[in-house]
């Protein structure tokens, strides 16, 4: 069995917790949904981020120039290849995979550079305004043209960052890099960069910092934030999205004045977390409404439950242990949900555990039952292998019963598996310290091994 | 007690532990089940350690319990309970370590009574 939502960095055995370091840690199979929004570049107070949204803008209009000149078989060919970045991994799709535009919407953008005489004239100063007079351009579409123009740097950038954290780094053919000195594409270049195990193709690390989960310029929030309200007149219908563009083409110094209107709102731009826990309000309610829930299958109670636990646990735990998945599985012909965090090692007893159980990765089993019997504790422990190392986590509603608490001591004893219970108890107690912030609750987790620990025989 | 600065040890740890004692229980009236964090916790342990020794085997609170261990993550009201037992403990051992006579009371030191008046106000 392999990795649950393997990551780069888990993938070869290197402990990293994505709150600790600089850029995200990408999945290996599936796509990060964030994107590169090329308005942190021109806000940042770094210099080097500044200069990269300049020679980003320069990358682009360039294209605009070739156009102009007449060559636009050639500029429509440069955008089509820029109009990807798999490389990154962000984006909203499901598989790793992306897909370039068509050579139709191609002609679209690049004509924006001869019929609006302001574009034609100065260029674009933001690449993001091409939403607003276009359409089918999705906020993950202005991510891969950023980080395609950008690639060179996230090719240094991503050397760098595995240098610094060991991650193992191979000489690859990368296609597609900009030559912001020759204003084109090289179409492939030897680099050493790390590798996707499951696709042979090279990964490219991205900072946290350029990532939102849409872009600060966006269609909808034109619409919405600009065009409702301060250029439609009362009265006047909604017109239609590509009605609404159309008028922008015609009348592109509202686009730009609504553009200047973000630039000066700058402030309220910030790169998104990849991971909000929930607050502390919203866990003392999840904690009095697991509470509330009886246990069993009655009214959905099993499946409320779980919804809960899951929602409080990837909070509570956050960032000691990055949430890896929520998944079912089935097991003697009953459904079970398990949660499956990245052992980040932060804490010594999670080192402990993958040390001395080879847990990779820790996995959360749930119970809304009232009576943990024999199965329970043989369908977690059947599951306990590979990844998972031998240590597993029973979620349940009551303590033990000391036959039980005994089958677990003597799972250990026999197998040197150790199988420990949170129970509502303990729940509480996790959140009442996520808000008194006086313990971590990776602490009341501690506390149980601690005390299972001490009931193992010597 | 043999010395005077055991009687001055005594009642220093006997004032911290007071005092130490009226904070939990301020915290505890807040919130019973918040756990301790290991700031506090590492002082409640070393008033403990310094009543165990000085306290003897009779007047020991519990003989299986000598420290909190940090990661038991103990709460307010588990200090509270266990550092009131400790202070009635330690005001029990100062009382049979003074004698009253001539209408005052007094520390016993070394089996003989000394001329250092007791308070025993305060180990009540």
């Amino acid at each position: 069995m392999a990795l649950i939502r393997p990551r780069l960095t888990d993938f070869h055995g290197i402990i990293l917790g994505q709150e600790e370091i600089d850029f995200t840690i990408p999945f290996l199979d599936e796509d990060i949904p964030f994107c590169v929004d090329p308005f942190l570049l021109w806000k940042s107070p770094s210099q080097q981020d500044n200069a990269l949204h300049v020679a980003l803008m320069n990358s682009f209009n360039h294209i605009g120039f070739l156009s102009n000149s007449g060559n636009s078989d050639e500029a429509i060919r440069r955008l089509i290849l820029a109009s990807e970045c798999s490389e990154v991994g962000m984006g909203f799709s499901p598989k790793r995979e992306g897909v370039r535009i068509g050579k139709e919407l191609a002609s679209k953008i690049v004509s924006l550079f001869t019929i609006i005489p302001q574009v034609k004239n100065s260029g674009f100063t933001h690449l993001e305004e091409i939403q607003l007079l276009v359409d089918q351009i999705s906020k993950d579409r202005i991510s891969d043209l950023a980080c395609t123009f950008l690639k060179s740097f996230l090719i240094d950038y991503t050397i760098e960052q595995c240098h610094k954290y060991g991650i193992p780094i191979t000489n690859i053919e990368i296609k597609d890099v900009y030559d912001q000195r020759k204003n084109s594409f090289i179409d492939s270049e030897k680099v050493t960069l790390p590798v996707n195990p499951v696709t042979s193709r090279p990964i490219l690390l991205v900072p946290k910092r350029w990532l939102r989960r849409a872009p600060w310029i966006t269609c909808e929030d034109y619409t919405k934030g600009y065009f409702l309200e301060k250029v439609l007149k009362e009265n006047e219908e909604c017109p239609s999205k590509g009605e609404i563009l159309l008028f922008n083409r015609d009348n592109y110094g509202i686009v730009h004045a609504y553009v200047r209107e973000k630039e000066r709102t700058q402030a309220d731009c910030h790169n998104d977390p990849l991971f909000l826990p929930i607050p502390v309000s919203s866990a003392k309610r999840k904690l009095a409404d697991i509470k509330k829930l009886p246990s069993g299958k009655d009214d959905n109670a099993d499946r409320k439950y779980e919804d809960l636990i899951c929602q409080l646990m990837a909070s509570l735990l956050y960032p000691d242990l990055d949430f890896a998945a929520e998944q079912s599985r089935t097991d003697s012909g009953v459904l079970i949900r398990d949660l499956i965090f990245y052992n980040n090692c932060s804490v010594d007893f999670l080192d402990d555990i993958h040390r001395s159980y080879d847990s990779r990765q820790i996995v959360m089993e749930l119970k809304n039952v009232k009576t943990i019997d024999r199965t329970h504790i043989n369908q977690l422990n059947r599951y306990l292998s590979y990844e998972f190392g031998r240590f597993g986590i029973l979620v349940i509603r009551n303590a033990l019963p000391k036959a039980m608490f005994q089958n677990t001591v003597d799972l250990w004893s026999g197998q040197r598996r150790c199988i420990i219970t949170l129970t509502d108890e303990d729940i509480e107690l996790m959140v009442v310290v996520f808000e008194s912030k006086q313990r971590k609750p990776i602490e009341v987790i501690k506390k149980k091994f601690v005390e299972f620990t001490r009931a193992c025989p010597a | 007690m043999k010395t005077m600065q055991e009687v001055d040890y005594f009642l220093k740890i006997l004032m911290q532990a007071e005092k130490v004692l009226k904070d939990f229980n301020e915290l505890s009236k807040k919130k019973p089940n918040d756990a301790v964090n290991r700031f506090k916790l590492s002082f409640v342990n070393t008033i403990l350690e310094q009543s165990n020794s000085i306290l003897d085997k009779d007047n020991k609170p519990f003989n299986s319990f000598n420290t909190f261990s940090e990661d038991d993550v103990p709460t307010n009201s588990d200090v509270v309970l266990i550092l009131s037992q400790y202070l009635g403990c330690l005001k029990k051992y100062g009382r049979e370590n003074t004698r009253h006579e001539s209408f005052d009371d007094y520390w016993v030191i070394n089996g003989k009574i000394s001329n250092i008046i007791a308070d025993l106000n305060k180990l009540r």
